[in-house]
């Protein structure tokens, strides 16, 4: 029987510049029959994860500037796509008194105008096929929730959210569908790994979440898998909230 | 094959199910493999979803929503349930000053009190299992946006958005989840029967639609079975927007 949420036969660009959810976006849409084409800055990443897909279609390309020679051999080579799902970096918790132009420009750039130009240049070289499905990865910060020193994701969260809106109603004369996932605290390796608090302290902190427990990237990623496919055909504009239900409270 | 949305092994629970979105909620969920329990006013038409079910392990429970006597049959009846999904639901379109108590009622009790009555001698009877999923076909009015004459309508759905976000908190010690789908107009029969729009007027509706078409069944049902699944284990408390870009503009 014909499964709605299989990405069969579908190529999903998935950038792994950021994190351990970049990663098992890539992974998981892999599982669900997607063809994935990785894009990272960093070889050996793309490489260790590129040996861990199945199939014979996946691609690989390091991109190391939005500028340079490796973007246009990307646009090049690579095939007619269905789906990207772009996930922000991480940014360092700074108190908005601390925070200056250099770091606001940084994050808003590769967070925002990046993806908004990827898509562009994408589209430009006649690279997205009908009814394709972007998905932006952000923060609950600034839509729903905010903390102490939080404000480079509350503005990369809410920019991305907003513009996403633009990009839904403009690009859907294509087809195109452009939705939002906003997660809360995701315990990802990098977290554990860096993190200040004790291990005692971060099961503490696990107990404010309605459902017990930090998010895996894996929830992340089958909400990715579900708005890349075509079960979510008339879901555009939207935003998935993946928080464990944190907001709620 | 590998599908984390499949629902093999779960019982649901499907009510509004002799028709529209319930129906097609029943059919997929069977699809995916659950045991689907349907329920339905409409004996005969609650017969023709029973029948075009797949598998063999499948109920039906004749009832209706605003009935106490038949909730108390469906609470008595069914199984231990892993998911249930409310469709049960009336539209009318009234003015503000056309608005009667017989109207308020009538909607408030199929809409908005019979499910939560069903939800609460639910869990009091200890029919839910942990982790299970619960599914509200909420809607955009109340929750997003209305039209002109639908604010009794809105209410009755502004209501139903609210007790799920209580569910959500109050049920997650059980690890049940709570969810709402917020569908805009889909091609069903309440759709129909209400018959306010003649051909033309449709036409130019779906020019209000960025995707260009309105809503099928399955385009909600698909959302729904992503809530039900495993898939989306740590989601709870959110109001899915299904409605082909509409709120975009």
């Amino acid at each position: 029987m014909k499964n709605p949420f299989s990405l069969k036969g579908k190529n999903i660009i998935v950038p792994i510049f950021s994190s351990d959810i970049g990663s098992a976006v890539a992974l998981e849409c892999n599982k669900n029959g997607a063809n994935v084409i990785l894009v990272g800055d960093d070889s050996a990443t793309v490489d260790l994860l590129f040996s861990k897909l199945s199939g014979d279609c996946n691609m690989e390309f390091v991109i190391n500037d939005y500028n340079d020679d490796s973007l246009k051999s990307f646009l090049n080579d690579c095939p007619k796509i269905n789906g990207i799902s772009f996930n922000v970096y991480p940014s360092k918790n700074i108190l908005a008194k601390f925070l200056t132009r250099r770091e606001l420009n940084a994050e808003v750039d590769k967070n925002v105008f990046t993806p908004f130009l990827v898509i562009k240049m994408l589209f430009k070289s006649k690279k997205i096929s009908e009814k394709a499905s972007v998905v932006f990865l952000s923060m609950i910060s600034g839509i729903k929730n905010v903390h102490y020193a939080d404000s480079l994701n509350s503005i990369t969260s809410g920019a991305l959210n907003a513009f996403a809106k633009d990009l839904a109603l403009e690009y859907s004369q294509y087809g195109l569908r452009v939705n939002n996932i906003n997660y809360g605290v995701i315990m990802t390796e990098s977290m554990m790994s860096n993190s200040v608090l004790t291990e005692k302290e971060l099961n503490e902190k696990q107990r404010y979440f309605p459902l017990k427990r930090f998010g895996k990237p894996e929830d992340i990623a089958k909400g990715v898998v579900f708005l890349l496919s075509d079960a979510s055909s008339w879901i555009s504009g939207a935003s998935l909230i993946i928080d464990g239900g944190y907001s709620v409270l | 094959m590998y599908n984390p949305f499949s629902l093999e092994g779960k019982n649901i629970l499907v009510t509004g199910a002799s028709s529209g979105i319930g129906q097609s909620v029943a059919v997929e969920c069977s699809k995916l493999g659950a045991k689907v329990i349907v329920t339905g006013r409409n004996s005969e038409r609650l017969d023709c979803t029973y029948n075009s079910l797949y598998g063999c392990d499948n109920q039906k429970i004749v009832a209706d929503i605003s009935d106490m006597d038949d909730l108390e049959s469906i609470v008595n009846t069914c199984p231990k349930l892993d998911g249930i999904s409310h469709n049960a639901g009336i539209a009318k379109i009234v003015p503000i000053k056309h608005i009667n108590k017989v109207d308020i009622s009538s909607i408030l009790s199929t809409n908005t009190v019979g499910p939560i009555l069903l939800t609460q001698m639910l869990v009091k009877s200890k029919k839910i299992n942990d982790n299970a999923s619960i599914v509200f076909t909420s809607s955009l009015s109340g929750v997003y946006c209305v039209h002109y004459g639908e604010s009794m309508y809105a209410a009755s759905k502004g209501a139903i958005s609210g007790f799920a976000k209580g569910a959500a908190l109050e049920l997650a010690s059980h690890g049940i989840r709570v969810n709402c789908v917020n569908p805009s107009i889909i091609q069903t029969h309440i759709f129909e029967s209400t018959g306010v729009l003649s051909d033309e007027q449709l036409k130019e509706k779906i020019n209000n639609y960025p995707l260009k078409r309105l809503g099928v069944p399955t385009d909600v049902s698909y959302a729904i079975i992503y809530f039900l699944s495993s898939a989306s284990s740590w989601v709870t408390g959110n109001d899915l927007k299904i409605d082909g870009g509409y709120t975009l503009i």
